[in-house]
């Protein structure tokens, strides 16, 4: 299914890249961080990343994803 | 310095015309007291406006000295201000800018031991820290006080800015920062000056911060609940992200209250 991700600090840096709308192979959240993963070599869990889908943050990998979706893929700020 | 009604209602006369402004509104200013916490870049964009928009009571809290580098982006410093405490030379600033607020340095660092002494006073405080454990101690202590954080936090061309309306803890379930994020996973650990940052960027998110308070004290919010701003200056665009009450989390899922502090 097509879907739109957005990107945020370290994932922005990793990918290149602030915005993506690609097909993916992909059912829920867990499949689909798992494909970005072995795409952009994160080196990360699911459960290290902040991922909302639709303006709200989803803490369940098994999240089903819809066609279109905006997933907001997040690290952590700290600078100020 | 004294100074009678009419030159202050002068002072704020383009503010006061607006629509939903008014006396009422500026009065409504004038009776708030902010707290910002850290003077750097996020905190001298919001101390310039802040003061200039006239929150009645402005408290600057920061122990560094400026430094020659802070100069590209902390905005309210000059060159003769280097070697001074942050706090100190913020509030000589604001007493020129608008000599009709009150303002109070507190030329330290924020602790756990200090907080509840310093913040107790106020009603709205920014979080213009530079470091995760101040940006959790500043938001643990507004989730225990009921106080309202505002967070700002920079990455390179990027912000966020998070409303934390604890004021309202009382009212319903407001989920908190810990729900996101309870810990920082070590791969993001990181210093941000290190990687850069261009004074544009925080001011933004400073300004950002700034407003959502103006908006929280003059009653325009809708939002009753927690909520964050992503900020990307380079497509110039602006997520948002809104969060239910995480169960596992170690501060606001009661019987589990890990973080008293202050
Ligand atoms: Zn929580």
């Amino acid at each position: 299914m097509k879907v739109n991700i957005i990107y945020y600090g370290y994932f922005r840096e990793i990918t290149g890249k602030c915005k993506e709308f690609s097909d993916f192979d992909v059912q829920n959240l867990k499949e689909l961080f798992y494909q970005l993963n072995k795409k952009y070599n994160f080196e990360l869990n699911i459960d290290e990343v902040l991922i909302s889908v639709n303006g709200i943050y989803q803490n369940y990998s098994d999240y089903e994803l819809n066609e279109n979706d905006e997933v907001i893929i997040l690290p952590p700020m700290s600078g100020g | 310095m004294v100074m009678n009604d009419e030159i202050i209602n002068k002072y704020y006369a383009k503010q006061i015309n607006l629509p939903n402004f008014g006396i009422d509104g500026q009065n409504k200013l004038i009776n708030s007291k902010v707290l910002i916490i850290g003077a750097g870049a996020l905190g001298c964009s919001a101390i310039l406006y802040l003061s200039a928009i006239g929150i009645g009571t402005l408290g600057i809290c920061d122990g560094d000295n400026v430094e020659i580098e802070n100069l590209h982006r902390q905005i309210l410093y000059d060159i003769d201000d280097i070697g001074k405490n942050k706090a100190v030379i913020s509030v000589d600033k604001i007493k020129r800018k608008n000599p009709y607020i009150k303002s109070k340095a507190y030329s330290r660092m924020i602790t756990c031991e200090n907080i509840n002494l310093i913040a107790s006073d106020y009603d709205i405080v920014l979080d213009c820290s530079d470091n995760y454990d101040t940006k959790f101690l500043v938001h643990d202590y507004g989730y225990n006080n009921k106080k309202t954080i505002i967070q700002g936090n920079i990455y390179q061309y990027e912000g966020e800015v998070f409303v934390f309306p604890f004021q309202n803890l009382t009212n319903c379930d407001i989920p908190c920062y810990r729900c996101l994020w309870d810990h920082v996973p070590k791969t993001f650990d990181r210093n941000t000056s290190i990687k850069g940052v261009i004074g544009i960027v925080p001011g933004i998110v400073g300004l950002l911060q700034s407003f959502e308070a103006i908006k929280l004290i003059l009653g325009f919010s809708s939002e009753e609940s927690s909520i964050g701003y992503l900020y990307n200056s380079i497509e110039c665009e602006l997520n948002k992200i809104r969060w239910c009450k995480n169960d596992k989390c170690k501060l606001c899922c009661r019987e589990r209250n890990k973080y008293i502090c202050g």
